[in-house]
């Protein structure tokens, strides 16, 4: 079968399953006794088997398939899964999720941690249930007594005196049959409706356990002569190759004898036994009869009970039974539309206003429904920031495990929503929060003790909104941000001159953190220090019309405040006027507006600067920055857009401000792409194009660079 | 005519697996369901000659669903599709009523020799 098709789906499904698995298995771990949890978990590991096999997946449907076959043990509830068979249990999730991401062919290394890991669930399963195979032992070993042997004598002798038939049966299954034991339950199902089975080989309870090849033989007493019906209803049954009815007469000896020998344990079997009074003289028949097959099913449930269905109904299962899938780009189109109507729209409003009444309410009409139309369209985009969150709780547990500080990671608003472009590369940044948070925030226990705090680190993760904005905060209750500390190394590695630094506060000496190339940890651990620090949280933040900020009091705690734009797609810029041409400047990273009297305006080495409130601000004209043209300074009181990007600020001169505008962002296309300084452009209302200024990239550029730019003053 | 059959399973991945290869074989899936409940309500709805059936499902398994379908319609032909190790629940399954069972991951054509063995 051709499964490639199926491929994406099953990846986009496999992923969510795999979320709900690492989240299961952490509520397990707080509490073992949660049978709901185990079973959800069971009944996703054994989903993901399925499809893994139907795609042919063969070490993805191995690993699942190993991992289901060792939570059985606990499904019943008769144990409970202790801190060590979860991290086997974790481990096992691990080396499924790593066999997910090329599914198709697995390394050989893979295969390996996954047979070293299957050797210790083994053992483990072995270490713990010795008593009980031992004690199934002691039974079967009962099972094979002459009690029961003796009985089923008596019940073909009784058969023989009432005139029915006893006779033996040899069935055949296919050659690779899956599940031989619920085949040969439904083959003796149907003997138990014509008759009764006296005795099977091999026994009923190897048959169970499939301690079989593809074929077992019953001695099985009919209770009619209704040899054919038997055979037409076993041969029904799928998989069933063959069925071979012998009446239990002298000719059926010879062939079987042979046969019988093969089974060397059984080899006493009724074989030799033709006649019905030998049969009851002798007392090696080992096996005993199959009993009433309403016992089965508990026979075969030994272990694992059958699951409680009602307890399945996990909120997670639910949640993914209402889910839709749709392609990612087939919303942004959606969207998109929407943002062209959205723009017809205002045009419309414009041209249509005073024609006539009917218009003018017609119009209105076609307003609200495109306002509603809209903020429906940005809805489909925003999902749950729960996606990221989900992974941190596993995450933080591993980083526990590996570096012995205790942590607790509490979560909070995870079902706030934002647009899912941003959702997904907030993952980045958020990771490096919190490994940092862990990393250099929380103290280990003894430290901890010591400074008389509890011995268990908290890090909180709160994600709200806040107006137009979500706010997402990451808190430690741990050492704290040392300014001085952080102020000398920045000053060591040439981020800042000590003079510079003398003049900052503490907050700002903090804030160096973000600076590009700074990194406090002495040492480089595979946590959070490898040189790329907190900067790259910052542009990653700023990339999505973002920013963050650090808040720390020494020895109590440190806070990490990041503010998002609900969604890219939509932003609220300034319009302003530079050189004639409309400019949208994203306003969270303007700092303020002013008019500035020309004689404000100083100039350091031919540089014009500004010198607002003891601060010394570099100005550019916003058009030649750009690089689209000379601009004169306006004659008279100045308009100047202060903007903060990039940990740096400056002063933008324009013509005019324009006002206050809620844009669409359009794409440039590929030919425009990488222009610098410009972050996309839009359609206003009235159907002119403006582009959006990339503040942060312009500043970020370097200040070198900057400079460089004349600026006519 | 070709048969009708109702395909019932919690993942999408394998409904449209069973679906195609159904289809493939000459029968026309008439609905899917993604739980229990949900595919009893369509067998009452559509009738289908035959409902595959997941059992390991959120709402309501397939035992359950099996029972519920088996009350409304005493006729019901339903084959329980199920991965390997559930042996248990598949015994239970057959015991609720139903005909067969398929092992997934199934080979097309043992799912059309099943299928073709209940008359289905």
């Amino acid at each position: 079968m051709d499964t490639s098709q199926y491929a994406e789906l099953f990846q986009a499904e496999a992923a969510e399953y795999m979320q709900v698995l690492n989240q299961c298995l952490l509520s397990l771990e707080k509490n073992p006794r949660d049978r709901e949890e185990l079973q959800e978990a069971f009944r996703v590991v054994h989903s993901l088997k399925g499809m893994a096999g139907t795609m042919g997946y063969q070490h993805v449907t191995n690993i699942a398939h190993g991992l289901e076959n060792f939570m059985e043990d606990f499904k019943s509830g008769e144990r409970e899964p202790g801190p060590e068979i979860l991290d086997l249990l974790f481990e096992a999730v691990d080396l499924l999720q790593l066999s997910l991401e090329n599914p198709e062919e697995s390394k050989p290394e893979e295969r390996e941690q996954w047979d070293n890991l299957l050797e210790k669930m083994k053992k483990y399963q072995e270490g713990e249930s010795t008593e009980e195979s031992s004690v199934e032992d002691d039974i079967s070993d009962q099972d094979h007594g002459l009690e029961l042997g003796v009985m089923d004598q008596e019940i073909i002798r009784q058969a023989r005196e009432k005139g029915h038939s006893p006779c033996q049966v040899t069935v055949c299954l296919r050659p690779g049959t899956m599940m031989k034991a619920v085949r040969v339950y439904m083959i003796f199902k149907v003997f138990e409706e014509f008759g009764e089975v006296v005795l099977s080989e091999p026994a009923q309870q190897d048959l169970e356990e499939e301690k079989f090849e593809h074929s077992f033989r019953v001695l099985f007493v009919l209770q009619d002569d209704n040899y054919d019906l038997v055979k037409e209803k076993i041969l029904q049954i799928s998989d069933v190759e063959n069925i071979e009815i012998i009446t239990w007469k002298s000719e059926a000896e010879s062939t079987r004898s042979e046969e019988a020998v093969k089974n060397k344990d059984k080899k006493e079997m009724v074989s030799k036994n033709v006649e019905e009074t030998e049969l009851s003289a002798q007392s090696e028949v080992k096996e005993p009869a199959a009993r009433a097959a309403g016992e089965d099913p508990e026979k075969t449930a030994k272990g694992s009970d059958p699951v409680p269905v009602a307890a399945e109904q996990s909120q997670v299962a639910k949640a993914i039974d209402k889910m839709v899938r749709v392609e990612t780009q087939k919303l942004d189109d959606l969207v998109n539309l929407v943002g062209e109507m959205v723009v017809a729209r205002t045009r419309i409003t414009e041209i249509g206003r005073g024609f006539n009444e009917d218009l003018d309410s017609t119009i209105d009409q076609l307003k609200r429904s495109i306002t509603d139309l809209q903020d429906t369209a940005m809805g489909l985009r925003m999902v749950p920031i729960k996606q990221v969150f989900d992974r941190f709780p596993r995450m933080v547990r591993d980083l526990c495990r590996g570096k012995g500080k205790q942590v607790q990671l509490y979560i909070s608003g995870e079902e706030t929503e934002l647009d899912r472009s941003i959702i997904n590369k907030l993952s980045d940044p958020l990771v490096h929060l919190l490994r940092n948070s862990f990393d250099h925030g929380i103290e280990s226990p003894e430290d901890r003790k010591k400074k008389g705090k509890s011995p268990e680190g908290s890090i909180y993760l709160q994600a709200c909104h806040e107006g137009n904005q979500v706010v997402i905060t990451v808190e430690d209750d741990g050492a704290g941000i040392d300014p001085e500390r952080i102020g000398r190394a920045a000053v060591k590695k040439g981020v800042i001159s000590k003079a510079e630094l003398d003049q900052l506060s503490d907050e700002d000496k903090i804030s160096l953190i973000f600076f590009n190339g700074f990194s406090t940890s002495a040492e480089v651990t595979d946590v959070s220090g490898r040189g790329v620090g907190m900067d790259a949280v910052r542009n990653s933040i700023e990339a999505l019309h973002g920013n963050v900020e650090v808040f720390s009091e020494i020895g109590v705690k440190t806070r990490f405040v990041m503010r998002l734009p609900l969604t890219l797609a939509i932003i609220k810029t300034l319009l302003v006027k530079s050189a004639g041409q409309l400019y949208a400047i994203p306003v969270e990273v303007i700092k303020e507006n002013v008019y500035l009297g020309r004689e404000e305006i100083k100039s350091i080495r031919t540089n014009p600067v500004v010198n607002l409130r003891g601060e010394v601000i570099a100005l550019y004209t916003l058009s030649s920055l750009l690089g689209f043209g000379f601009s004169e300074m306006p004659e008279g009181d100045c308009p100047l857009v202060i903007v903060e990007a990039a940990n740096r600020k400056a002063g933008f001169v324009v013509d005019d401000f324009v006002g206050q505008q809620e844009i669409m962002i359009k794409s440039l296309g590929s030919y425009l792409k990488g222009l610098k300084g410009i972050a996309g452009a839009t359609v206003l209302g009235d159907g002119s194009v403006t582009l959006i200024v990339d503040v942060a990239g312009l500043l970020s550029e370097g200040r070198d660079k900057i400079e460089q730019n004349s600026f006519s003053g | 005519m070709s048969k009708t059959v109702l395909v019932v399973d919690d993942t999408a991945f394998m409904r449209m697996t069973l679906k195609n290869m159904l289809e493939k074989n000459g029968y026309e899936v008439v609905g899917e369901g993604e739980d229990g409940a949900k595919g009893v309500d369509l067998y009452k709805q559509l009738k289908p000659s035959l409902v595959t059936m997941d059992i390991t499902m959120p709402n309501m398994d397939g035992i359950t669903a099996i029972k519920e379908i088996l009350s409304f319609d005493p006729d019901a032909t339903v084959v329980v599709v199920s991965a390997m190790g559930q042996k248990s629940l598949v015994i239970e399954a057959l015991n609720a009523g139903a005909k067969d069972f398929v092992v997934k991951p199934f080979q097309p054509d043992r799912i059309a020799e099943a299928l073709a063995k209940i008359g289905g």
